[in-house]
């Protein structure tokens, strides 16, 4: 036995580096689960399933979970992990959608409470009332703005007043179907997404694919006419019950106007973009085709990022925004770290087509003004997250230049780059032919301004001049809390 | 001498005193080289020296004309009395003696007149094939502790298989071997050996991007296995054998790969292995010979395997790659993955004339479960099953393994043939009587099939490797462009899964050998086989069945005319009468008949040390399939020489 013991511990002492601390460290390994985007919230109605529940994103575009389930009245939808700003969860129950805003979710993050029920229904109307007459688009608002509004919302739902009524008329519809058994009509009766005029009145007709003088409410105008409700609490005079929806029409356009969602500008902050052109044959500032892979290597699982910081070396001219002085604005950028911050070409996070070739990524900084500039330097990486410089940036040493001023005054400062142009906005080392070999603030070597300024811009073309300013219908300025 | 600051002089002079001197002579040494050449003829339009390349990649070294010569030198030293070690150093094979020249440079798709065009498969160069150290250290129990290269045949077919003869020292391990009792009553081996990158796994492969895009790591993978053996008395001997396969990944969901290197997110600088294949196979086997029946023996074994493909890191090659996989993607009833669970037994009871009137017999059951895989189990040179199975032919011979991943490619027209028996119980019987000159020998064999199913899942979890019926014709087996056989659609022999089955398998074997007197050497040989094969598909369906009847009849003669020469000649004839052997249950079956003669006759001569061989085949065959699809013909001359010098 211990002959037996001794070989069996010297076999495995020497079998070690064979494979076997493999063996040892997978036996106690646990996978990990994929990194998500969670959204959790109540589905409160009787036989609640996980198909009822769906997610979109702001423009309506079905986004689908990798992991979803629905327990005790409860559902979690597991999204992959990314950024989203303004999804809608929906929830068809027989003839009826509910649904619920989702401000934002980060990485790897979860966002609960965002439950299937007559409050978050009701702030879903206001704010779909209100974005429909102001012509604004729900992909262009600003969370933080948006979270702001709901907590006036939901402070007009809970205490009297037109958005408590208007509260009570959609808890009473809901309760009213949730009763009522399934017609199976593939669009939904109650609640579908209203459409308003300018006025704040209930749009008619072809404005939402309705015949002429059909109401565009979150009522089906012929389920109401055929199932009169009292939906009101004290009927529609002179009849006690409601035949249509012009009641709770005219409620919602009441509310609607007593909160803006999208906000108003933020005097202080402007949305900065960076875009960068990745496709193959795209021209350089010199009109020759860039090698993207002179510096950076290609292999799979690469995805490109931005590394930026604040500008400091005088000349030219170091920014006068800085760390000490707007405290945290280094860390947005990632602190010159290469590969940390990823852009975006799936469509989101201010993307404006998935899969162009085009690569976007936005940050909400500090406005500039005269004196006080916010001077960036950054550089594009084609690498996989926490890589080194090496083999992933767009070239070695020197950086691009950016001043952050909004110069077309669109509420944006926008700017377009080709990965691995070393000819048009590059400090240092610049290979334009008809420039010095090194840009400043003021150096203008395509006709469009300063290089390191926001300009018009040409598709994958650097070295011609744009004919006309971008403004980014992905994403919307910047906005605060104000008033109606 | 270079001055060294200080005592370094000293310190040098004190170790080169110390070190052992150098010697020049070859005391601890033994040296071996062997030359081989080939030469290969057929009246076709190929060229190389090799009938059956790479038939997935396809490489630029099978054909059939050419000649083709490699060296091999094997240094073997004594480093002292307890360590030895070894290399094999050999040429590459398939430059052609027609190339004259090429450099080892490559341009991928053209062959040129720059002399550098065909890469190092045309370029002879020199390659490392294996490497060992193997040591006796003074520890208790321990014989033997080999590192490095050798062919995994310290365990079993059923388990981890010898590697095929091309590639014998292409694995590499550590390996303990050694006595826990005396006198043999307890010995044991037990190794760690690397996985080979390129079969040993889902998609033949352990973790190849370019291959399987869910995975990309195989240096982390190797296998594990054990030997108890025991000879428990003078009669009865016992051998147990355990193997594991280990496949991992990168856990793609670790911290450190999903996002930033912060700690925060639990991102720690450390990736996890998550599993991608698994595999346990073991065999309990026995051997009784009792010393009051000396002309008795019985063997017998057990086996068990367990295979567990993880679909997250293993791309379904049943779904993906039209049903053609080494391993069962198997699903629970919740649709989650599964370990596909087998077991295997066979029992076989020998008598060696017990009569004493020169008759002995054999009889074989075995039983071999529908899902018993021996993933990295023997892909040829072995046989497990004493019959002589189905893909047999009179001069091809064959052999069976308890495996999906048999390997019949990188190998001549002339070499064995290999079936998968997964699946197959039943029994066999042997006879065999010898008087003087004459040897005869029958066998009957039936085959029923665990298999055998309706409704099989061949879609996403159990592979059919595409063509499930008809008898494989070895002899005109084609590796052009596509591992099948593209003119003579038989059966796939890794082919054991069918949608839809209802099968089973008659064979008779009888053969005879015979020296006639007064003939140096001469012997006769005779061989006649009948296989009944019978599918009948869908059971619902009788208008579905297959119904294969292959009838052969091979005579040959073989004459030791001197020493040196041995010649031989041979006939072969061949019928096949297959019911419903082509199409498909949508568009009706079809039925064909084959008929193949072969002739073939050689030589092989050897003198001083140096041995040659010659052989010229010729066969024809008509396969009829008219009139739902046209008759092919074959004529083919082929021819294979050899000659082998090795000191």
């Amino acid at each position: 036995m211990r002959a037996l013991l001794q070989a069996g511990l010297l076999a495995l002492a020497a079998l070690a580096g064979c494979g076997v601390e493999n063996l040892v460290g997978s036996a106690i390994h646990k996978d990990f689960q994929r990194p998500a985007s969670v959204i959790r919230g109540a589905a409160p109605w009787a036989g609640a399933t996980i198909s009822q529940i769906t997610v979109t994103d702001a423009d309506g575009n079905v986004l689908a979970p990798f992991q979803q389930s629905l327990e005790n009245g409860q559902y979690e939808l597991r999204l992959p992990s990314a950024k989203y700003a303004m999804l809608v969860v929906h929830a068809r129950v027989g003839d009826m959608e509910l649904r619920a805003l989702v401000p934002s979710i980060g990485a790897e993050s979860s966002v609960s409470g965002v439950d299937l029920d007559a409050l978050n229904m009701t702030e879903t109307l206001i704010t779909e009332a209100r974005l429909s007459a102001d012509g604004v688009k729900l992909r262009t608002l600003t969370p933080a703005t948006y979270v702001a509004t709901r907590v006036l919302m939901r402070a007009g739902m809970t205490s009297a007043g037109p958005t408590q009524n208007l509260f009570l008329m959609v808890e009473r519809l809901a309760a009213h179907f949730l009763a009522n058994p399934t017609s199976g009509n593939p669009d939904p009766f109650l609640f579908r997404v209203p459409a308003l005029d300018s006025t704040f009145a209930t749009r008619t007709g072809s404005a939402c694919g309705l015949p002429s003088g059909v109401a565009c409410s979150a009522i089906d105008a012929g389920w109401i006419a055929r199932n009169p409700f009292d939906y009101t609490g004290g009927g529609c005079p002179p009849s006690t019950t409601c035949s249509d929806s012009a009641v709770f029409d005219a409620a919602l356009g009441a509310v609607a106007q007593l909160y803006r969602p999208a906000g108003c500008p933020d005097p202080n902050h402007i949305r900065l973009i960076f875009t960068v052109d990745f496709n193959q044959g795209a021209l350089n500032g010199n009109c020759g085709v860039v090698d993207r892979f002179k510096w950076a290597t290609d292999k799979p699982g690469k995805s490109m990022f931005l590394a930026a910081w604040i500008y400091t070396l005088d000349p030219p001219g170091a920014s006068d925004i800085t760390d000490q002085n707007s405290p945290g604005i280094a860390a947005l950028f990632g602190n010159a770290t290469p590969n940390v911050i990823p852009m975006y070409d799936d469509g989101t996070n201010g993307d404006e087509s998935a899969g162009d070739g085009i690569w976007t990524v936005t940050f909400d900084v500090p406005r500039s003004s005269p004196g006080h500039l916010l001077r960036l330097g950054y550089k594009y990486t084609w690498g996989t997250f926490g890589a080194a410089w090496t083999g992933t940036e767009e070239w070695p040493g020197n950086g691009r230049l950016l001043e952050v001023v909004d110069v077309n005054g669109d509420g944006f400062v926008y700017r377009r780059d080709v990965f691995g142009d070393e000819a048009t906005n590059k400090d240092f080392s610049n290979l334009n032919t008809s420039g010095t070999g090194s840009i400043g603030w003021t150096t203008a070597l395509h006709g469009c301004g300063p290089e390191a300024h926001e300009q018009p811009f040409t598709l994958h073309n650097a070295c011609a001049c744009g004919s006309a300013w971008h403004t980014p219908t992905s994403v919307g300025p910047i906005t605060i809390p104000c008033g109606p | 001498m270079a001055r060294i600051a200080g005592g370094g002089v000293v310190a040098v002079a004190v170790g080169m005193a110390l070190a052992p001197a150098a010697r020049a002579d070859t005391s601890n040494f033994e040296m071996s080289g062997k030359i081989y050449t080939k030469y290969m003829y057929q009246n076709d339009a190929t060229q190389g020296c090799l009938s059956m390349s790479n038939p997935f990649w396809v490489d630029n070294i099978g054909g059939h004309n050419g000649a083709c010569t490699e060296f091999e030198l094997n240094i073997k030293a004594h480093v002292g009395p307890k360590v030895e070690a070894g290399v094999r150093l050999q040429s590459r094979w398939g430059a052609m003696w027609q190339d004259w020249w090429e450099n080892g440079d490559l341009k991928p798709g053209v062959a040129d007149t720059s002399g550098e065009s065909l890469g190092m498969n045309h370029a002879q160069y020199i390659k490392l094939r294996g490497a060992w150290i193997r040591a006796a250290p003074p520890i208790p129990t321990v014989r033997w502790v080999t590192v490095g290269s050798t062919d995994y045949s310290m365990w079993n077919e059923w388990t981890i298989g010898k590697a095929r003869y091309i590639d014998r020292d292409n694995g590499s391990g550590v390996f303990f071997e050694g006595e826990l009792l005396p006198r043999k009553r307890l010995s044991y081996t037990t190794g760690a050996m690397a996985l080979p990158k390129l079969w040993a796994g889902p998609g033949w492969q352990t973790g190849l991007s370019g291959n399987d895009p869910l995975a990309r790591l195989y240096g982390t993978d190797w296998a594990f296995a054990l030997k108890l053996e025991s000879r428990v008395s003078d009669e009865l001997r016992l051998r147990f054998i355990g193997a594991t396969l280990r496949d991992w990944e990168p856990d793609r969901y670790s911290p450190m790969l999903t996002g930033a290197p912060d700690a925060a997110r639990g991102a720690d600088h450390s990736v996890a292995l998550a599993t991608r294949f698994r595999g346990y196979n073991g065999t309990l086997d026995a051997v009784y010979s009792p010393a009051a029946l000396d002309f008795l023996t019985v063997s017998a074994m057990l086996a068990g395997s367990s295979n567990f493909v993880n679909p997250d890191y293993a791309t379904n090659m049943v779904r993906n790659g039209q049903g053609f996989s080494p391993v069962v993607f198997k699903l629970g009833s919740n649709g989650t993955p599964v370990s596909s669970n087998g077991l295997a037994g066979k029992v076989l009871v020998e008598l060696a004339d017990p009569l004493q009137v020169g008759l002995s017999l054999k009889l074989e059951y075995f039983n071999i479960g529908s899902e018993y895989n021996a993933v990295m189990g023997a892909r040829r040179e072995a046989d497990v099953l004493l019959t002589d199975g189905i893909i047999a032919g009179g001069f091809t011979r064959g052999g069976q393994l308890p495996t999906l991943n048999v390997a019949n490619e990188f190998q001549d027209w002339d070499e064995p043939w290999y079936e998968s028996c997964i699946g197959w119980k039943g029994a066999t019987a042997v006879a065999e009587w010898v008087r003087g000159v004459l040897r005869v020998t029958g066998e009957f064999t039936y085959i029923g099939y665990n298999t055998n199913m309706q409704g099989r899942d061949v879609r996403n979890q159990y592979p059919n490797f595409l063509y499930t019926n008809g008898f494989t014709d070895t002899t005109a087996f084609t590796a052009d462009s596509d591992y099948a056989n593209v003119y003579d659609r038989g059966k796939d022999p890794r082919s054991v899964y069918a949608e839809n089955q209802d099968r089973r398998t008659f064979l008779v074997v009888a053969t005879a050998q015979y020296a006639i007197p007064g003939f140096r050497g001469a012997t006769i040989n005779l061989k006649g086989k009948h296989v009944n094969d019978r599918d009948n598909r869908i059971l619902a369906n009788p208008n579905d069945d297959y119904e294969g009847k292959s009838w052969l009849g091979m005579i040959s003669l073989s004459n030791q005319l001197t020493n040196e020469l041995r010649t031989f000649a041979g006939f072969e004839y061949t019928h096949w009468s297959e019911a419903n052997r082509e199409g498909s249950e949508q568009e009706g079956f079809h039925d064909s008949r084959t008929v193949r003669q072969t002739a073939r006759a050689g030589f092989t001569y050897a003198y001083g040390g140096a041995l040659f061989s010659y052989m010229l085949e010729y066969f024809h065959k008509d396969l009829l399939r008219q009139p739902y699809y046209f008759d092919m013909k074959w004529n083919v001359w082929r021819s294979k020489a050899s000659l082998e010098v090795s000191w």
